[in-house]
């Protein structure tokens, strides 16, 4: 007798005798069925050409630092990026394919607000770009613009749709040229490292690394991070805006979520400039505010969020206080923030599941209202599925089938940072309206 | 394919020989295809967890002692993949559900036969969907890559006891989700019917056996 049947033969099987067998027949016709025949061929050459890649890889990655990488994807709209690599210039090897351009051959272009830029539209798959002491903005006109913190070295991966650049060393920051000629979800600019990808829907967000981990940080619209090296859109964990959290840089694997900070929520409450804005002359996007202490004070402020709503000895989320959704935002200590105000860093008072549910639906049914046309009758349906971490604080709001990220994020925006009482680990909001 | 050759074929590997790793891949792929597609189930990630998995295998050749065959390690390999898979996957958005790739091969059934089996298998991956991550890692290491319980202790890290107690509720939860899906519920009506067939057949050829054995009863009779 194998251990698989002793196994079976011990006690545990379905009440009911004629499920069990059910399932026996089920499993057994799985286990019996053939797997799809795939294109072999087309598999072997995408595989040698992956591994051909990150072969290349290996060679122009500092020993130790491999996975140690990361970067992001920005979709759509107008995006911020913000990238530490782990490693430095005189630890980097430049693949023997790439070519270093010299920046001082590009045309030098100013934009609205009379910031340099060197036109980076004619680079080719391969052309290095490094910044030196000094940080440098290249412009892709109508795709993104990117700036590149001193000492940092980026490699053109692809060009077209979607761009793709590699971080190889130090820190990129970019803004993605807003698309609304569709509602679909577009690649449009892409920066990988290591195993890691972040793709925005439509906002503007940070990431940061530390050794192991990449931070982002969401301060409009949604993000989808995901691990790289997949075809098609970006799949992973999908943070709306406000929202902060740490992956590993290796997989993409999800460590923490943070409640958004006070600088986030005031970011996300701020009108998004002017596409053709893109990156402010002065200090663009504050990268230097974004090192690891900031981190810490983060987590500083979420805990104290927890805490100061409460008498000592209580227990605010235990209470689950049903607070007005959309109140006077910045006199109202215990309301979530709310766009146009100053967010209140107590404000984080456990709700009902009730409460969310009717605080979403509530800003669905806003953010929809409108057709597109009088004649039009326009009906909208997803299901949300809100996830919980061990502290009851709201990790992850996903909708499928997905909505305009902009939406998404109005509305997901609402539960972050909030904790919901009595949900489990996680709830659904089914919307529909038409 | 020998023994020897694979073995060949894995030291060249290591040693960067393409040749030899694309050698490894033909030799491999049906294999690590069907372990990918019966943990995950129809889907239209089957090609790119498989590139995965052969991505991870040529990733980790150098730490391949040689101690298992190649085949099981490449298994193990595959499986941890499929693990890791799901758990990137759990909270990524979903747009459609989404079709398996590539074509289903014939199986040999009557064109009905072989949808209500797809039916019922797609039925089922929907079933598991619902359970646990932990219990159906469980399951399907168990009964369907047949994984000894304490081969799967290993692989989620966590007490025999455990994994025998997750296999025994997503098998009853898996029993009782089975009336809800109507590809699977009407398995369990052909089941039942059948039983209650063969009952029947059962009872019909009792007086006959009741009748034959008076008989013999009264032969034997002095």
């Amino acid at each position: 007798m194998t251990e698989r049947e002793s196994h079976d033969n011990i006690e545990l099987r379905p009440s009911s005798e004629f499920s069990a067998r059910a399932v026996r027949h089920v499993v057994a016709e799985v286990v019996a069925a053939p797997p799809p025949e795939l294109d072999w061929a087309r598999l072997e050459t995408r595989l040698l050409e992956r591994l051909e890649s990150e072969r290349v890889t290996l060679r122009s990655t500092p020993p130790g630092s491999l996975g140690a990488l990361f970067g992001f994807v920005a979709m759509a709209a107008s995006v911020v990026l913000f990238v530490l690599g782990a490693g430095g210039p005189a630890a980097t090897r430049a693949a023997a394919t790439d070519q270093l351009v010299d920046v001082a051959t590009l045309p030098v272009i100013d934009d609205a607000l009379g910031a340099h830029s060197h036109l980076a539209a004619s680079l080719a798959p391969g052309s290095a770009l490094e910044s030196g002491g000094a940080a440098r903005r290249f412009v892709l006109p109508g795709v993104a613009a990117f700036m590149l913190a001193p000492g940092s070295r980026v490699v053109v991966r692809r060009t077209g749709e979607p761009y793709v650049l590699e971080l190889a060393f130090g820190q990129v920051t970019a803004e993605v040229v807003p698309r609304h000629d569709t509602d679909a979800i577009v690649e449009a600019f892409i920066v990988e490292s290591g195993g890691t990808r972040v793709a925005v829907h439509g906002t503007v967000f940070s990431v940061a690394r530390s050794p192991e981990r990449v931070e982002v940080e969401v301060t409009e619209g949604v993000v989808a991070v995901g691990p790289a090296g997949y075809r098609g859109d970006t799949t992973g964990h999908l943070l709306a805006a406000p929202s902060r959290a740490t992956f590993a840089a290796r997989d993409a694997r999800l460590i923490e979520v943070y409640a958004p900070t006070r600088a986030t929520m005031a970011a996300a409450a701020t009108p998004r400039r002017d596409p053709a804005s893109l990156l402010p002359a002065a200090n663009p996007l504050g990268i230097s505010r974004l090192a690891e202490p900031d981190a810490e004070r983060e987590v500083h402020v979420r805990a104290a969020s927890r805490q100061a709503p409460s008498a000592p000895g209580r227990d605010v989320r235990a209470e689950a206080v049903p607070q007005p959704l959309q109140g006077n935002p910045g006199t109202d200590a215990t309301s979530p923030p709310a766009a146009g105000g100053e967010p209140s860093a107590a404000g984080a008072v456990a709700m009902s599941v009730a409460d969310a549910r009717a605080a979403m639906v509530s800003c669905l049914r806003r953010a929809t209202a409108n057709a597109p046309a009088a004649s039009l009758s326009v009906s909208v349906s997803s299901q949300i599925t809100v996830t919980l971490d061990g502290d009851d604080d709201v990790a992850t709001v996903q909708f499928a089938p997905p909505l305009r990220p902009e939406i998404q994020g109005q509305c997901a925006g609402l539960l972050f940072g909030r904790a919901v009482a009595g949900a489990g680990s996680s709830f659904v909001i089914p919307f529909s309206s038409r | 394919m020998s023994t020897d050759d694979v073995d060949a074929w894995v030291e060249s590997a290591r040693r960067g020989d393409r040749t030899a790793f694309t050698k490894l891949f033909r030799a491999h792929r049906s294999l690590i295809t069907a372990v990918v597609f019966r943990m995950l189930g129809p889907t239209g990630d089957l090609e790119d967890v498989v590139q995965e998995v052969f991505i991870q295998i040529h990733k980790s050749l150098p730490d391949f002692r040689g101690q298992a065959k190649f085949t099981t390690w490449a298994h193990r390999v595959a499986v941890n993949v499929v693990l890791m898979h799901r758990r990137r996957a759990r909270s990524r958005p979903v747009l459609v559900e989404e079709e398996a790739g590539g074509h289903e091969p014939d199986a040999g059934l009557l064109p009905d036969q072989d949808l209500s089996r797809q039916r019922r298998v797609r039925a089922f991956y929907r079933l598991l969907d619902k359970l646990s991550d932990k219990k159906r890692a469980v399951f399907v290491l168990h009964e369907l890559e047949g994984m000894a319980p304490a081969d799967i202790a290993t692989e989620v890290d966590c007490p025999v006891l455990t994994v025998r107690t997750r296999l025994f509720y997503a098998r009853r939860e898996l029993a009782q989700m089975m009336h809800d899906e109507p590809a699977l519920a009407g398995l369990l009506a052909e089941l039942e019917l059948a039983a209650e067939g063969q009952e029947q057949a059962a009872d019909a050829d009792e007086p006959a056996r009741t009748a034959l054995g008076q008989g013999r009863d009264r032969r034997s009779d002095p």
